[in-house]
C-alpha cells in the first residue's frame, strides 16, 4: 500500500538519489514534507538505573503498615513523602517525577520481574538486556528491536551513550553508535592523514572480529562529526539538575535532527547498589535521575519534540523487602518500572506485589513479566507491531499509550 | 586503576566502541606528536606566542593545511599586546610560525617541566638500521613489527603512497635527515587502523 507518508519518503529518497539536490536546495515544500515525515517517527529513550534501585523506597506504599514494619529504620515517614494519592508517595528526591505525575505524564508499572529471579547484578542485568530470563540471547532486546524496525543497516539508528557498549543494544544488523564524551568523539588528524583514516576495508569475511572492528570504524566515521557538531550547537536554558546527565547528550542529538529512533543510557557506576547507609544516598541518586528526566522532557517540549519522545526506566532488580542491619537494603526481586512522556497515560499499572506474602528469601514476588512493559514500548509507543518477534513470545502490552 | 564497577572492565567485543577506537587513534597521535596544550598557561612565556602556538596546534589537528592553520588570528589581544601578525610569511607551507610550533613540540619531548613519561623512540634510526629503501618496505616492516593481523593490500599501498608523498621521494634512505616526521605520521595512521586493535 502506498500511503502519503511512504510517498513522501520515496520522494525524498528519489531527490537524494539523483544527487542533484542537497538539503539546502530542496524546495520549501519538499523540506516541509520531509520534516513532517521525520516528526512522525517516534523516539524511545531507555534509562537504566543500574545497581538495583530500591523500588519500595522510590514509590512508597505508605498506607500499608507492613512497609513500616519491614523498614523500621529506613522507611520514609508519610510526612516526608511526596504524595501521589491515598496509598502511594514518592521518595522526596523525586520532585521532577512528581511534576510529571501531576501532569498525567508518568506511568508506574508495579511488580515487574521474572520467574526464578537472579540476585547477581550481572546475571539479572543480562536477563533484562536480552529479555531472556534464565536463558540468554546472542543479541540484546534493543538491538533486536532495531533489527525489527529497520531490516537494513542505517547509520546512527541506535545510540548508546556510555563508556562501553551495553549488551541490550547488540544488534545483528545495526552497529550501535557508542560514545560517552561528545567532545572527545573526534578524530585528531593532520590534513594529509584524513583520507586514509576515513578509509575502511569493505572486504568482509576474512576474520569475524576484524569485520566487527571495521563496522565499528565505519560507525565512528559516520557518527563522530555529526554528534560532535550536535553537542557543540546544543544550548538549552532548561535545568537538568545538578548532576551531569546523559540526557543532555540525547537532547543534543535529537535537537540536531539525527535519524536516531532508539537511545540507550544508564546511570553510571552501578550507583543504585545501596547496601549501606541508604536513605540520604538513595534520595540524592533519585533526585539526580528524576531532575534529569523532567528536564529532558521539558526540553523536548521546548524544541517541539514532546509528542515524539518517551522515556522508559528500569533496574535489574528491586531490593529485599526488609531493611538490612547497615541502614541499607540487599539485592531483591520484583521492582517497578516507569514510562514518562507527553503521550503516556499517567497512573498505576500492574498489581503491586504483596508485602506479606514474600518468597523464601523475603523478596517481593513479581506480578508482571517485565517483558510486558517492553512490549508496551515496542508496540504501544513505537507502533512497530513486532513485539512477539523481538521478545520471542506473546506479552500483553499495557494500555499506557492507548 | 580502580575498576569502573563491581563487574570490572568490559571485555570481548563490548569494550571497543566507535568512540574508543577514535580515542586510541588520538592517543597514538599524541605519542608521535606530543600534545602541547597540556602545558599550564604560566609555563608559556609572557609574550603572546603561547596562545598562538596552541591555536596553531588545534587547527593542525583539525586537519587544516599549514598555511591556514598558521594564519594569525586578527586583533587577538593578549595582556595588552597585539598578537604577532607577521603577514610576510603567512601563506607559505613552511613558515616561522609552523617552525616555532614544531620547536615547541620537540622541546616538550626533551624538557620535562612536570613529571611524566614520554615515549622516546627514533623511527628514522629504525628505518636506516634495516636499510628499508622503499615506502613499501617501511610499511611492511611496521606491519610485521606492530600488527598481528595483516592489513589488506589496498590499505598497504595507500600508506606507502602517503609516505612517498610526504617524503617527496620513493628513495627512503636519501631522506634520512627529515624522515622522522613523515614516519611518525605513518605510524599514527597504522596504529589507528581497526586491524591494530587486534592484539
Amino acid at each position: 500500500m502506498l500511503n502519503r507518508r511512504t510517498l513522501l519518503k520515496r520522494t525524498a529518497q528519489g531527490l537524494g538519489g539523483l544527487g542533484l539536490f542537497s538539503g539546502s536546495l530542496l524546495s520549501p515544500v519538499a523540506r516541509a514534507f520531509a520534516a513532517e515525515a521525520a516528526r512522525e517517527d517516534r523516539i524511545l529513550v531507555v534509562f537504566e538505573l543500574s545497581g538495583g534501585n530500591d523500588g519500595l523506597n522510590t514509590v512508597v506504599p505508605f498506607s500499608d503498615d507492613t512497609y513500616y514494619r519491614l523498614r523500621p529504620q529506613i522507611g520514609i515517614r508519610p510526612a516526608d513523602l511526596l504524595k501521589l494519592d491515598d496509598d502511594w508517595g514518592f521518595n522526596p528526591g523525586l520532585l521532577g517525577l512528581q511534576r510529571l505525575w501531576n501532569d498525567g505524564q508518568l506511568a508506574i508499572v508495579h511488580g515487574c520481574g521474572y520467574e526464578r529471579p537472579s540476585f547477581s547484578h550481572f546475571t539479572s542485568m543480562a536477563y533484562w538486556h536480552t529479555a531472556s530470563p534464565n536463558s540468554g540471547d546472542e543479541y540484546g532486546w534493543y538491538g533486536r528491536l532495531a533489527d525489527a524496525m529497520a531490516s537494513e543497516a542505517r547509520a546512527n539508528f541506535l545510540i548508546n551513550i556510555d563508556t562501553a557498549q551495553s549488551l541490550a543494544v547488540k544488534s545483528r544488523i545495526h552497529t550501535p553508535v557508542v560514545f560517552d564524551d561528545p567532545e572527545r568523539f573526534k578524530r585528531n588528524a593532520l590534513l594529509q592523514e584524513k583520507a586514509i583514516l576515513d578509509y575502511v576495508d569493505d572486504q568482509f569475511g576474512k576474520n569475524a572480529t576484524l569485520d566487527y572492528l571495521n563496522l565499528v570504524a565505519r560507525g565512528a566515521r559516520e557518527a563522530s562529526a555529526l554528534i560532535r557538531q550536535a553537542w557543540a550547537n546544543y544550548r538549552s536554558p532548561i535545568d537538568y539538575g545538578i548532576a551531569p546527565s546523559q540526557f543532555r547528550k540525547v537532547a543534543a542529538c535529537i535537537a540536531a535532527g539525527l535519524p536516531t529512533r532508539l537511545y540507550y543510557i544508564a546511570f553510571p557506576n552501578n550507583a543504585f547498589d545501596t547496601h549501606v547507609q541508604q536513605p540520604d544516598l538513595h534520595r540524592r541518586l533519585l533526585s539526580y535521575a528524576s531532575d534529569a528526566v523532567h528536564g529532558f522532557l521539558h526540553d523536548m517540549e521546548r524544541i517541539g519534540y514532546a509528542d515524539r519522545v518517551c522515556v522508559m526506566m528500569f533496574s535489574e532488580f528491586g531490593r529485599r523487602a526488609p531493611e538490612n542491619a547497615n541502614l541499607g537494603t540487599d539485592h531483591g526481586a520484583a521492582n517497578l518500572m516507569m514510562l514518562a512522556g507527553k503521550a503516556v497515560h499517567g497512573g498505576h499499572y500492574g498489581e503491586p506485589p504483596s508485602l506479606v506474602d514474600l518468597d523464601d528469601g523475603d523478596n517481593l514476588i513479581y506480578t508482571t513479566d517485565f517483558r510486558r512493559v517492553y512490549a508496551t514500548a515496542i508496540d504501544g509507543w513505537l507502533k512497530v507491531g513486532a513485539a512477539d518477534t523481538v521478545l520471542k513470545g506473546r506479552f500483553d502490552p499495557f494500555p499506557i499509550f492507548a | 586503576m580502580h575498576p569502573p564497577t563491581v563487574a570490572g572492565w568490559s571485555y570481548g567485543r563490548s569494550w571497543i566502541t566507535p568512540s574508543l577506537l577514535i580515542e586510541r587513534g588520538n592517543f597514538a597521535l599524541d605519542v608521535v606528536f606530543p600534545d602541547i596544550v597540556f602545558v599550564p598557561n604560566d609555563r608559556y612565556p609572557e609574550y603572546p606566542s603561547g596562545p598562538e602556538i596552541r591555536a596553531v596546534h588545534r587547527r593542525l589537528r583539525d586537519g587544516e593545511d599549514i598555511a591556514s592553520a598558521t594564519r594569525p588570528v586578527d586583533a587577538v589581544q593578549v595582556d595588552g599586546m597585539m598578537s604577532m601578525s607577521n603577514t610576510v610569511d603567512r601563506d607559505e607551507a613552511f613558515n616561522t610560525r609552523y617552525g616555532s610550533y614544531r620547536g615547541w613540540q620537540t622541546a616538550i619531548e626533551r624538557v620535562k617541566p612536570i613529571v611524566r613519561h614520554l615515549a622516546n623512540f627514533n623511527l628514522a634510526k629504525m628505518v636506516m638500521a634495516r636499510e628499508l629503501a622503499t615506502p613499501v618496505a617501511v610499511v611492511d616492516y611496521f606491519m610485521h613489527r606492530f600488527f598481528s593481523v595483516p592489513l589488506d593490500l589496498t590499505t598497504q599501498s595507500m600508506l606507502a603512497d602517503a609516505l612517498e608523498h610526504d617524503l617527496g621521494t620513493g628513495a627512503v634512505l636519501s631522506a634520512e635527515t627529515y624522515m622522522e616526521g613523515p614516519l611518525r605520521v605513518l605510524l599514527h595512521l597504522m596504529l589507528s587502523r581497526p586491524e591494530y586493535q587486534l592484539g
